[in-house]
């Protein structure tokens, strides 16, 4: 940019050109026509903010002098409504109502001893009665008495001045005094009091019972004297302001500054405002006429139809007066300011800037390993940054010991890697020999297992046998009882045979009976008869024989039965007692299995962890490979202590107890 | 008649009360076993009941009764016998077949006439009117009953 358009060229040539020249004075007006046309907009803008700020205090005066009158009205109301409660509380007793003078005012003073501002104050009272003691009162009266600024006075029915010649009551008033029966305020009336003419706001009171009015207790205030009031007041808000105020015919009856202003008329001097206008309420917008300016206010009373105006004005100059004492005095105070914010940011920087300047210094250093940081402490304040400095020297003190700790670490980090390698070598001898030891333990197992099978089989053939016994017994028992029933059937027959044999032996009696009865004929049949006795006989004893024997067989048979039942049981225990020894030993089986299978998962354990005793023997190596290196890293940070040297002779003194060790393991090795 | 032919009589011995008597086999129709016995009131106390030998009925006598003799109980029952008789056969009018109790029979002896003894006094366990002799054998002695003395006071007439 700077090549292209090559402004040291046109520097150097064109402005030492006299139309250059020309060109840069213009240049130079140039920067100061903004700063002269700010300076004039601050200029206006500063007299508007004034102007503004003066139609307001202008404003407030006029308020300020119709809240005045309404005050004085309300109070010069209140009073006059206590003495004529008092008067009506002495009506009753008509010796008392002889009121003094000095009466009358200790009332008015026990109750409002600052209240009477300005006016006139009179009581009216019973006129009959006061038209008895005229005389007396009279010649006591002097009326250049005044009090303060209030006086009083007693009118008679006649409506002549008592205490002024010259003070004329207006004759209505009193009518219409006689007829009131609340208090009110009546319009403004003129009238003249030593000589001097006032405009007078009269306060009419009535005092009276419940039946009817006896009189009145009045007050007149004099206008006139209320703008000084107002102005005494605010004198300190604008003491350039003048007040005027004007009765319901825009005539001024009074004026703070200017006494000519009175009994003239406003139209005379102000031609922009009708007198519409002038008692228009809302017309409170200053305007100017001449070479014043002007704010309306209208006061209204209550119940009175007439109202007044306040006029207060200001001369328009007096407005924006001072206006350029008042720019340099601000241009001062922002000069002031400047110089100000430039030394508290040199002071501030001074503070802040040393220190973290030292401390970026420290990091640096830290930040190339050197861990020899002392940070100047000298300069302590109670601030964040010194808190900082202090903060960063403890983290720099921490971390010296953190990394000589850690350079400990990683010393006996490599010593215990070593140890671990060892170690690990040792368990995976271990391993291998459990391997061996376990398949020794598993095949005898599996011989104990082929021993349990034979025995269980040999147990089940047992068990059929011992069953086959027991049916065969119970066989045999039963083959036992059917020679019983055999041998009692025998035993049967033999009776049979008996029987025979006793008929036969009856029958060869008949026979030789018959025979000796026939004689010598049948001694032959008789011999047959007596053979066949004698065969009879001996079948008889054969029989008895049988049965005999008979008898005994069944006695031996049924005892060798009874011997076999007997033996039936214990054969079924004997078959029981065998089927239990099988079931047994198919459980031995089955439990010698489990153990030979877990065996096999026991033999697979100690192989894996024999591979796993191998890694971890070069998990070992390698750490002490990764100890090694850290110790190189740490040895990055630099701090010259005692530590660091007794780190460095430890660590020697550790390397040369290991091999020492090693050297005796070897040893030991090679003896066994 | 068997005596007109020899001097031999044949006898049937049988037990009473353990001890042997005999009648004369020419007496004696049968021997039957024991059979039911029909029990007869208001008999006299000789005589059992009646029994049906092949349609007839016949009287049971107890001979002991007769005799005077004790009634043992100590004998086989199965072996007793009723041994059927006929007497007074002499006199048509006398003949009588009646039935009388043995405990058992024991045999047909022939005895010869001069081996019949008379019984001697003392020693008589019966009336001698209901006796006829005594004889030896086989080393028992074998009383012999007069069977027609026996029966007659069945009869009713004595």
């Amino acid at each position: 940019m700077r090549k292209i358009l090559n402004i040291d060229a046109i520097k150097n040539q064109f402005f030492s050109t006299k139309i250059g020249t020309i060109i840069r004075r213009w240049m130079v007006g140039a920067v100061f026509f903004p700063l002269v046309m700010i300076l004039l907009f601050f200029y206006g803008y500063v007299k508007d903010l004034m102007v503004q700020n003066s139609s307001a205090r202008l404003v407030q005066l006029s308020v300020a002098s119709k809240n005045v009158i309404a005050r004085v009205v309300n109070k010069n109301m209140n009073i006059c409504s206590v003495l004529a409660n008092t008067f009506a509380l002495y009506h009753s007793d008509t010796s008392k109502v002889n009121f003094s003078r000095e009466d009358i005012i200790r009332i008015l003073t026990s109750n409002y001893p600052d209240s009477i501002s300005c006016g006139l104050m009179g009581v009216y009272y019973d006129w009959k009665a006061f038209d008895a003691e005229d005389e007396n009162l009279r010649e006591n009266s002097k009326y250049e008495k005044w009090y303060g600024r209030m006086c009083w006075f007693v009118a008679s029915q006649e409506n002549k001045p008592i205490l002024d010649k010259n003070f004329v009551f207006d004759t209505n008033l009193f009518d219409d005094v006689k007829k009131i029966s609340k208090a009110r305020v009546f319009s403004p009336i003129e009238t003249v009091v030593f000589g001097k003419r006032y405009s007078a706001l009269p306060v009419v009171v009535p005092i009276k019972d419940s039946e009817m009015v006896y009189g009145c207790v009045f007050s007149y205030i004099f206008i006139n004297e209320l703008t000084d009031v107002v102005l005494q007041k605010k004198s300190k808000a604008y003491n350039q302001a003048s007040v005027l105020i004007a009765d319901r015919n825009a005539q001024i009856v009074s004026s703070s500054s200017n006494p000519d202003f009175v009994g003239k008329k406003v139209g005379e001097f102000l031609t922009k405002v009708s007198q519409a206008d002038l008692f228009n309420y809302e017309n409170r917008v200053p305007f100017s006429e001449g070479e014043m300016t002007f704010v309306t206010e209208k006061v209204d009373f209550p119940g009175v139809s007439d109202s007044m105006v306040v006029l207060s004005y200001v001369p328009s100059k007096a407005m924006s007066s001072g206006i350029f004492k008042k720019m340099f005095s601000i241009l001062i105070l922002c000069c002031v300011l400047f110089l100000l914010v430039i030394v508290i940011s040199v002071v501030v920087g001074q503070r802040i800037g040393t220190p973290v300047k030292k401390m970026l210094d420290g990091v640096k250093r830290l930040s190339a390993g050197n861990l020899n940081v002392n940070f100047d402490l000298k300069s302590r304040g109670n601030t964040e940054i010194t808190d900082l400095m202090v903060t960063l020297e403890d983290f720099v003190k921490n971390q010296r010991r953190r990394v000589n700790q850690v350079k400990k670490s990683a010393v006996n980090m490599n010593v215990a890697a070593k140890e671990l390698a060892r170690s690990a070598s040792t368990m995976a001898g271990g391993s291998n020999e459990q391997a061996s030891a376990s398949e020794q333990v598993s095949s005898a197992m599996q011989e104990m297992v082929s021993s349990i099978t034979t025995n269980a089989e040999n147990a089940h053939k047992t068990e059929v046998i011992a069953t086959q016994a027991a049916d065969s017994v119970l066989r045999a028992n039963e083959s036992v009882r059917q020679t019983v029933d055999f041998m009692k059937e025998i035993t049967d027959k033999i009776g049979i045979i008996n029987e025979i044999v006793g008929k036969t032996d009856l029958l060869a009696v008949n026979a030789a009976i018959e025979a000796a009865r026939v004689g010598e004929l049948g001694k032959g049949f008789s011999v047959v008869a007596a053979e066949i006795r004698k065969l009879a006989e001996k079948s008889q004893l054969a029989a008895q024989e049988i049965d005999s024997l008979t008898e005994k067989g069944v006695k031996q048979a049924e005892s060798s039965g009874e011997l076999l039942i007997q033996l039936v049981p214990e054969m079924t225990k004997t078959s029981e007692l065998v089927h239990d020894i099988a079931a047994l030993s198919i459980e031995q089986n089955n439990n010698a299995v489990q153990v030979n299978s877990a065996i096999q998962q026991l033999n697979d354990i100690i192989q894996q962890n024999a591979a796993t005793s191998e890694e971890l023997s070069a998990s070992a190596d390698e750490s002490q490979a990764q100890a090694e290196f850290l110790s190189k890293v740490m040895s990055y940070y630099n701090f010259e202590n005692e530590n660091g040297n007794e780190i460095l002779r430890l660590t020697r003194e550790a390397e040369a107890i290991l091999k020492r060790i090693d050297e005796l393991k070897l040893a030991n090795n090679k003896k066994l | 008649m068997s005596e007109t032919y020899s001097n031999t009589i044949s006898y049937l011995s049988f037990y009473l009360n353990g001890e042997l008597y005999a009648f004369k086999v020419s007496d004696v129709i049968e021997v039957i076993e024991l059979q039911k016995v029909t029990l007869i009131p208001k008999t006299p106390p000789h005589i059992l009941g009646v029994i049906n030998f092949r349609g007839e009925i016949l009287p049971l006598i107890d001979v002991r009764k007769i005799c005077g003799l004790k009634t043992d109980k100590n004998f086989d029952e199965n072996q007793s016998v009723i041994i059927v008789l006929e007497t007074g056969k002499d006199t048509p009018e006398n003949l009588l077949t009646v039935s009388c109790m043995a405990d058992a029979v024991s045999d047909v002896i022939d005895v010869k006439m001069a081996d019949i003894m008379s019984i001697p006094d003392f020693d008589a366990k019966i009336k001698a009117e209901y006796t006829e002799g005594i004889f030896e054998h086989n080393g028992d002695y074998i009383t012999i009953l007069n069977s027609s003395a026996i029966f007659s006071i069945n009869n009713g007439k004595k």
